[in-house]
């Protein structure tokens, strides 16, 4: 018994530097990536969107109680949110393992070919969009561009945010020339990155940093491609139909194809269906749902706020599209039993919603939805140009951005200008994005988080960023923002 | 002259002793005694007559003039002459200098359990074994000196020289000795593997000593029943508290009213269940060849789902050897069982029977009875074409209205389970020992330990929730192979010179671990019911399969020298060196060495006389050693590949939404990985008083663990994770105490005590410095419940320490106003929860320690007593200074039922009480609290048993060697204060992060049984 004999193989596993050489391995490689960019439910509940959307004045909490997903709770009602808070973590984590697969592709795929050139593009425009979550949510963090090694594992530094966001300003500028238009990508393969989606992440970095003529050449670059457009009502966006439609720049794409069963459904894994649509359902048991309705019961996260429910103007066709109320579901036929559920609202969010046809056939409908979450889409662009030129001082090309997005919900023009111009783009992104992630990002970094966010707990100077998530505060020496 | 000389051998029990020699001393005449013991010899009338039997002590007898001497041969109780296993060998108990713990058949004769691992509960000080639950079949987990690893702490298995993945194939009945070896310089011959301790397992053989057979069989019946425990809320109750706390959709009055007492789902599920054993063994041998043939079958039945919850157990050995030459012994130790399991889900506070028992509200009726009106949630439900699950009188299972998610109805949840495991096993080894010079032995064996399991599971159609649910036929299969091999080759020399003794071995071992499975699902098939739940009668589109296989070597060498100087200073060394194929080139070889040195200060010339008629044995022994142990290590673990598990994505293409396929690496690489070490140092004593009817053991131990392999935890920022680190060392210390006293076998009334107790500390010594807390098991959505960390015990639990209830809201506000904190907002009758990081919030960073799973000490006491035919057997055990977290109750389902303590001890107005809170069912400042953490001390009477035995002239006329009737109560009494199912609820050992959390386990039964042992 010699050296042969316990010399075995490591079944299944091919050694990391027989890896990344060919164009087969680079979309293996990209895959990896978009797989883990897409992952809201990751080892457990970890959604991004709901990590963005929680600490905001759209919506409470819900589910059954305060011990229902502990950590989603924590984000909503902010007095108790801490770097212990688990669910913030699993978003993290899930921000940075796409870095880490990015990285692998960047520094290992040889842009040899146009395939692979394209390919180490998406890649940076991944990490990219990637750090702007991160540096948006957290501030000051680690920017990892290579493999971290294990004597570094505790020795984590975070950097200052002008430097993120020059790298992210860097590896968008480089993947830009190298990603082609979305409608050069064929039909399956649109949940690539692409060219219009990379400027408009640039040009979001911008706007964030407040470079606003250079924010505002990057969103009309997207604009005079002339490759998007509105769909005729946000009900259709955010219709199936609507998936990767006209509208979609930037999409993370969900399926039904495992057909899911309560059996075999991957608890502790990386599902390829939408569970945190299921979560974001009107809670069971109490809700009874209207005979016409296709809104199927779920979880009952994610309640709407009556402030959110009365921002929208009369005749505001986007209401019915993103809102329900108690009153429209007991007029439809339907009714909501137990009104002493936890955070109790009374309203209900349809924009993201537990619908019949988004889930199915085959498996468990609770299960299966396929429902994408629409990360970029033309109307945030057109909203986020209007900013842009407003500030630059266009105010006219700012109106008419404003009002393409207006028109398109049945709402006429406006011409404010001033600062009621800003404040028209402020209430558009609010009633346009609801629910989409952006409100408490906006609110922070327009300085009106302190006013409008303090009935929700908001303590300013505190709650402008998240706390660094405890595990990498302990084994990885981060320091910690403000808790 | 002389005499014919008649007579009777028998023995302590009066039974006849068949084949005693009788000689007369100093001649070479002499005779043996017949079936009935008797003999007759011709002997001059002053001689002297000898008897002398195996394992008897040799009795001389003068004739002087006698014409009839019975005797009554005593057994050599010597038991300081008695050998004990070791690894690779034997070694007289006497000259033993580590700390070995024996097990021997005859303490299990009298065992009413099925399993050898579960019958060394109690016997041993040092050995704690833990059931994983009180289902039928399931696994126990066995610690020897406590946990030294955080994941698998379960010891090494040596069935006659094979290692073996466990001992649950093997039926009491079967074993010969069982030897624990708990210090490292034991243990160290097994090297890399024995740092949780060896249990080595002897199987009985044919006697070669004398021409003999025998045919053993023995029969037991039990009934289980699970006693009066945990009541939970009743209708009235229920209602009330949660009414009290707040919930808004509450039973109506009427609805109360109708429940009466309501439901007790607890005796809806549980019943009184069957359990029967049978064992048959013949043997036999003669001079040159012996053979024994065991066959054995147990079956028991589940308290909680009869049926479904079922194991049966066939075993069959066969065990022979054969002179072949002087010079050449072969022999096989061959064991071949089969083992079908039906099983029900439990020990999750999600899915399983026993925690929807516990959660269901007692409301909601077990069924309803045909002709009832239906409630109008079920009429709805029905209408919409729901699958509601009815009984089998057709009469549909009671569907809570209060309490949904992910419970049911436990019976109902029972029926449309249709799960089944069937297990072939095979063990065992061929060997031949070749004596090559006097004195010098060599030994070669093969062994295998294969198994071969198939589950096959699928799923009706079922609703009882939204969540809980099954809308398409569905199953899989499952096909698991274990084959692993060993091939082992050693010498063992013995050679004594003067009064020198000198023993070496020296050998090698080669083992292969080979492993694969093949797992498919399906669904759709085309009819529901078991005979369609096949793939083949689902589409092909349906059918999805799995598989994966790997291989693990082992190759050793070892060597072991033991010297002593006329058997009063002892000496032993040992070394192993193992090569794992487990861990990364370069890394693979480890050297395991222990010494140890025994000292029998009472065979020294100076030992005062005086004190040797008191104390006539006296031994002092020390040893130090050290063990690995690789459990934790998977194949491939360091690597870092490239793999496509669990990477895809679905595509853009409405028209074909298919999934493409990506690939990283799995994890980050940690070529450094190495074996877990353990370091054990151990000093002990032994004390014979009054030629050793009192017998006094004692050891002290400090274990430590080092190298401990953990689950790696990295920051998030590096992007993968790290499977396993080598990442701190645990120590464990301790002392061990066994006392046994026999009284004068000579007398009709006889009865021996024995006890034996283990005092125990455990805590992390060092953490990795890569490494800060590590999180350990959680409990519902989100909260973690046990941690890792420095100089704390192993998997502490962890959450908000709390200092009473809030009276009033005068308190209240001083409190936050004491302590400066912002948005913390408690209630009259909360309780006061602990700032203890001392920041201004009261939020889940105020979690510490609150509670410690691992037990201060353990004890067992045996009492024995016979009285001519009658013998009683007492035989309890327990433990003491461990905690249990009652983990069932979830603060998610708020509507769920809880136990009737948390009605009846709540507090209800300021000066109450300021132990138990008010009405609250989700609070996690409550259910995230030391309140949710009890006393896990208990102490149980394992065994309470009766027995007779036939006087030998009664059955001599049937043919009957002897006869033995018995009852038993098994697990009766148990005195506890915890106040959940059972106080040994929630030991997982598949998770030792998990042990101590009562997730709703199933409980362990009580049993009576009654059986009967024949011997012809």
């Amino acid at each position: 018994c010699g050296k042969s004999f316990l010399e075995q193989d490591v079944p299944g596993k091919l050694p990391v530097d027989e890896y990344y050489k060919t164009d087969a391995d680079a979309q293996l490689a990209i895959t990896a990536v978009y797989d883990m960019n897409s992952a809201d439910y990751f080892t457990a509940w970890g959604s991004r969107l709901l990590i963005k959307t929680m600490p905001s004045d759209e919506s409470a909490a819900g589910g059954s109680g305060p011990g229902d997903q502990p950590g989603y709770q924590a984000l909503d009602k902010l007095a108790q949110l801490d770097p212990t808070n688990g669910n913030m973590e699993i978003a993290w984590r899930t921000m940075y393992f796409t870095i880490y697969r990015a990285n692998l592709v960047i520094n290992n795929v040889k842009p040899e070919t146009d395939l692979r050139k394209r390919i180490v593009a998406e890649a940076k425009a991944l990490r990219a969009y990637n750090y702007l979550d991160l540096v948006s949510l957290w501030g000051d963090v680690p920017l990892i561009l290579t493999e971290v090694k294990p004597e570094d594992y505790k020795k984590g530094v975070r950097a200052p945010k002008a430097e993120v966001y020059a790298q992210i300003e860097k590896d968008l500028t480089e993947a830009i020339p190298d990603l082609p238009l979305k409608s050069a990508y064929a039909v399956a393969e649109r949940y690539r990155v692409s060219k219009g989606a990379a400027q408009a992440l640039l040009g979001k970095a911008l706007l964030y940093q407040e470079k606003w003529a250079a924010a505002a050449t990057q969103f009309e670059n997207v604009i005079t491609s002339k490759v998007y457009g509105l769909e005729s009502s946000i009900g259709a966006t955010f219709s199936t139909y609507g998936e990767f439609g006209k509208e979609s720049i930037f999409e993370t794409s969900f399926s039904n194809a495992e057909k899911y069963t309560w059996g075999n459904f991957p608890w502790g894994n990386q599902p390829e269906s939408n569970i945190h649509v299921q979560l974001m359902g009107p809670r069971e048991g109490s809700y009874v749902k209207a005979p016409t309705d296709s809104l199927n019961n779920g979880w009952g996260f994610n309640l709407p706020t009556k402030k959110m429910y009365d921002a929208f103007e009369a005749g505001d066709e986007r209401k019915k599209y993103s809102v329900m109320s108690l009153a429209e579901l007991k007029a439809a036929g339907g009714d909501f039993t137990n009104q002493a559920t936890w955070d109790y609202t009374g309203y209900w969010q349809r924009k993201y919603g537990t619908f019949e046809k988004a889930t199915g056939p085959g498996g468990d409908s609770p299960l299966n939805y396929t429902t994408n979450w629409r990360l970029i889409r033309y109307a945030d662009v057109l909203l986020m140009a209007a900013e842009a030129y407003y500030r630059a001082g266009n105010e006219g090309k700012a109106q008419g951005y404003l009002n393409d997005v207006r028109n398109r919900s049945e709402l006429g023009s406006i011409t404010p200008t001033g600062n009621a111009l800003f404040l028209a783009i402020v209430h558009e992104r609010q009633v346009e994005l609801a629910f989409e992630g952006f409100r408490y990002i906006d609110l922070v970094r327009w300085g009106m988080a302190k006013t409008e966010l303090a009935p929700y707990g908001y303590v300013d100077g505190k709650h402008n960023v998240l706390p660094i998530p405890i595990t990498d505060v302990r084994t990885g020496g981060l320091t910690q923002n403000n808790y | 002259q002389e005499l014919v000389v008649k007579g009777k051998v028998i023995d302590a029990q009066s039974l006849p002793l068949t084949g005693v020699t009788v000689s007369i001393k100093g001649s070479s005449k002499g005779t043996s005694t017949d079936v009935d013991g008797n003999y007759s010899i011709s002997v001059p009338s002053n001689g002297t007559l000898v008897f002398n039997f195996i394992g008897y002590k040799p009795v001389e007898r003068a004739v002087a003039g006698k014409t009839s001497i019975s005797v009554q041969l005593q057994e050599d109780v010597a038991a300081l002459e008695e050998v004990v296993v070791v690894g690779y060998g034997t070694q007289k108990k006497g000259l033993v200098t580590g700390a070995i713990s024996q097990v021997k058949a005859e303490d299990l004769k009298t065992t009413s359990i099925s399993r050898i691992d579960q019958a060394l509960q109690g016997r041993t000080a040092g050995v704690t074994v833990l059931p994983q639950s009180g289902s039928p079949g399931s696994p126990v987990s066995i610690r020897i000196r406590g946990a030294g690893s955080n994941q698998n702490s379960q010891p090494l298995y040596i069935i006659d020289g094979m290692r073996a993945g466990g001992i649950e194939y093997l039926d009491p009945s079967e074993i010969e000795s069982t030897e624990i070896l708990k210090d490292a310089a034991s243990a160290a011959i097994y090297g890399a593997e024995g740092a949780n301790g060896v249990v080595l397992i002897t199987t009985k053989s044919g006697s070669k000593k004398k021409e003999t057979s025998s045919i053993d069989y023995s029969f037991q019946i039990g009934q289980q029943s699970i006693g009066n425990i945990m009541p939970l809320m009743n209708a009235q109750q229920y209602t009330q508290y949660l009414k009290e706390s707040g919930y808004g959709d509450l039973p109506t009055d009427a609805e109360v009213k109708a429940a009466g007492e309501g439901t007790n789902w607890k005796d809806a599920l549980f019943q009184n269940a069957p359990q029967q054993r049978h064992a048959l063994t013949l043997s036999g041998g003669s001079e040159k060849s012996s053979y024994l043939v065991g066959l054995s079958y147990f079956n028991q039945k589940g308290v909680a789902g009869g049926d479904k919850a079922d194991f049966k157990r066939y075993t069959v050995r066969l065990n022979t050897d054969n002179k072949v030459k002087d010079w050449l012994n072969i022999g096989e130790r061959l064991s071949y069982s089969n083992f079908a399991t039906t099983g029900l889900a439990e020990n999750s506070e999600f899915r399983s029977v026993i925690s929807s028992a516990l959660a269901l509200d007692p409301i909601t009726p077990v069924t309803y009875p045909s002709g009832s009106t239906l409630p109008a949630h079920v009429t709805t439900a029905l209408a919409s074409g729901l699958p509601l699950v009815k009984d089998k009188n057709g009469n549909y299972y009671g569907m809570s209205r209060f309490v949904q998610g992910e419970y049911g109805n436990p019976l109902g949840l029972i029926d449309v389970t249709e799960t089944s495991t069937i297990q072939n096993k095979i063990v065992g080894n061929v060997y031949a020992d070749i004596d090559i010079v006097k004195g010098l032995k060599f030994t070669t064996r093969f062994g295998v330990d294969a198994a071969f399991v198939k589950t096959h599971n699928w799923s009706p159609l079922f609703y009882f929730t939204d969540v809980n649910r099954n809308s398409t036929l569905s199953g899989g299969d499952t096909q698991n192979n274990w084959f692993n091999w060993q091939w082992e080759n050693f010498a063992t020399y013995q050679k004594a010179f003067g009064s020198h003794s000198l023993t070496a071995m020296a050998g090698m071992s080669a083992y292969k671990a080979n492993f694969n499975n093949m797992a498919s699902s399906y669904a759709e098939f085309f009819r529901q019911g078991e005979k369609y739940a096949y793939p083949d009668f689902s589409p092909d589109t349906q059918d999805k399969i799995a598989g994966q296989y790997n291989t693990s070597t082992l190759a050793s060498y070892f060597g072991r020298v033991g010297y002593d100087y006329k058997g009063k200073y002892l000496l032993n060394g040992s070394i192993r060196a193992d090569g794992s194929s487990r861990l990364a080139p370069g890394h693979q070889w480890g050297y395991f060495p222990a010494v140890s040195g025994g000292w029998v200060m009472s065979s020294e010339d100076f030992f005062p006389e005086s004190v040797a008629k008191v104390m006539n044995y006296t031994k002092l022994r020390a040893s130090w050693g050290q063990n690995g142990s690789l459990a934790n290590i998977g194949v491939g673990t360091w690597a870092a590949g490239i793999s496509t598990a669990g990477i895809q994505i679905p595509n853009s293409d409405p028209a074909n939404p298919a999934n493409i396929i990506g690939a990283a690496p799995s994890n980050l690489p940690n070529p450094l990985l190495t074996w877990e070490t353990s370091e054990q140092l151990d000093i002990g004593a032994e004390f014979g008083f009054l030629n050793n009817s009192i017998f006094l053991e004692v050891d002290w131990y400090k274990k430590t663990t080092k190298d401990l392999l953990t689950p790696g935890v990295v920051p998030d920022y590096v992007g993968n994770v790290l499977t396993v680190v080598n990442g701190g060392d645990v120590e464990n210390n301790g002392w061990e105490f066994g006392l046994t006293y026999k009284s004068n076998t000579t007398k009709a009334f006889k009865y021996s005590v024995s006890g034996n107790l283990s005092l125990m500390k455990n805590k992390v010594t060092y953490m990795n410095p890569f490494l800060n807390t590590i999180n350990g098991a959680g409990i519902g959505t989100g909260y973690t419940a046990t941690m890792f960390s420095l100089n704390k015990p192993l998997w502490y639990f962890n959450g908000y320490k709390t200092a009473g209830i809030f009276q009033n809201q005068a308190q209240i506000d001083k409190y936050i106003a004491d302590n400066k904190l912002t948005g913390y907002a408690p209630k009259p009758g909360d309780p006061i929860i602990v700032n203890s990081n001392g920041d201004t919030q009261i939020s889940s960073g105020d979690h510490t320690m609150i509670g410690d799973p691992n037990p201060d000490f353990t004890y067992g006491l045996t009492l024995n007593m016979s009285y001519k035919g009658f013998d009683f057997l007492c035989f309890l055990q327990g433990q003491g200074g461990n905690d249990v977290m009652m983990g069932f109750n979830r603060t998610d389902r708020p509507s769920a039922n809880k136990p009737e303590f948390f009605f009846k001890d709540r507090w209800t107005g300021d000066g109450s009480t300021n132990t138990w809170f008010a009405s609250n069912t989700n609070n996690d400042f409550i259910y995230q609290s030391d309140l949710m953490v009890f006393k896990g001390d208990f102490m149980r009477i394992r065994q309470l048993q009766l027995g007779y035995t036939f006087p030998s002239k009664m059955m001599n006329t049937v043919k009957v060697k002897s006869l033995r009737l018995y009852c038993s109560l098994d697990n009766y009494f148990t005195f506890t204060n915890y106040k959940g199912f059972d106080p040994e609820g929630g030991s997982n050992a598949n998770a030792a992060n998990s042990v101590g959390i009562d997730r709703g386990v199933y409980p362990t039964p009580r049993m009576i049984t009654g059986g009967l042992a024949v011997t012809f």
